[in-house]
């Protein structure tokens, strides 16, 4: 009884093995020819990407500094403009002009 | 990956490249919202396994008879090349093979996918649970219950062998009792 015990248990256990082992062999697969190309002719077609620079956001910053330069100038010679409310705007138009060129400034280097 | 995958899953060669085109497609379509919280690999077995979901269901549904995988590998002509000492051992494996496949085919989807994951593309059980939204636990009882079944039905069919071969063995032999008693 015993016997049969272990021969049965021998059997299932060679079995096991037997089975992972043809578990774990792959099957042998052949890749057509030309599989890699008729997959990419089933992919929608790529838009084109523009690859001219515009530089939209700088010719907007040299208009307004353009803007600025006149308006500085202008509260330049006008010689009425010693008011206080004068020359707080002559400040606040001059440290706008100087923030914009400091920022054409940084822009022109991180261009290069 | 993909192609040994789908051969195993589905049980059959017929449409292979179709399918792989079509798991290759998707993979493409859904790279956009790939976000990289999974690894690229488990993206590509979750769709390769739907992929064979989607066609098993279909073969369901037409009621094919699915070909034997390991027929179309070797043909007779191979098995009668190179004629050795192992050529029985090799016949018998290959047999043995054939079986393998047969009852890997009577398992469910989710069993058969299972054990194909586990043991063929070597994945850990976390990355089956992922692959298929499942928990850990339920992986390991499918797993366990799958392989058992595929043995009790591997051992059952050779049960029957065993026997007819004997059966057949008693038949020669009371043939040959029968002629030797008719030439007294």
């Amino acid at each position: 009884m015993g016997d049969e015990m272990t021969a049965e248990e021998r059997a299932l256990v060679e079995m096991d093995a037997r089975l992972v082992r043809a578990l774990e062999a792959r099957p042998a697969v052949e890749i057509p020819a030309g599989f890699a190309a008729r997959v990419a002719g089933q992919l929608p077609e790529r838009r084109s990407v523009s690859l001219t620079p515009t530089y939209y956001g700088r010719n907007v910053m040299v208009a307004c500094m353009v803007v600025l330069g006149v308006a500085l100038l202008g509260l330049a010679l006008d010689r009425t403009g010693g008011t206080t409310l004068g020359v707080a705007l002559e400040w606040f138009v001059c440290a706008q002009f100087v923030a914009l060129a400091m920022w054409l400034g940084v822009w022109r280097r991180g261009l290069r | 990956m993909v192609f040994s995958t789908l051969v195993r899953l589905t049980g059959s060669r017929e449409h292979v490249d179709d399918l792989a085109q079509e798991v290759f497609l998707r993979l493409y379509r859904a790279l956009p919202g790939f976000r990289g919280e999974a690894l690229l690999s488990t993206y590509l077995y979750r769709i390769t396994v739907n992929v064979a979901q989607n066609e098993w269901k279909r073969q369901r549904r037409d009621v094919r008879s699915t070909v034997s995988i390991s027929d179309e590998v070797s043909g007779w002509e191979d098995r009668l090349e190179h004629p050795g000492p192992n050529a029985e051992e090799q016949m018998e494996e290959r047999e043995f093979k054939q079986e393998v496949e047969e009852q890997l085919q009577q398992l469910s989807q989710v069993e058969r996918t299972v054990l194909v994951l586990y043991h063929q593309e070597e994945r850990t059980y976390e990355q089956i649970a992922e692959v298929l939204g499942m928990p850990i636990g339920t992986v390991r009882t499918h797993l366990h219950r799958g392989r058992k079944k595929m043995r009790d039905g591997l051992m059952a069919r050779q049960a029957t062998v065993e026997q007819a071969t004997a059966t057949q063995a008693t038949a020669t032999q009371a043939a040959e009792r029968r002629a030797a008693w008719a030439t007294r």
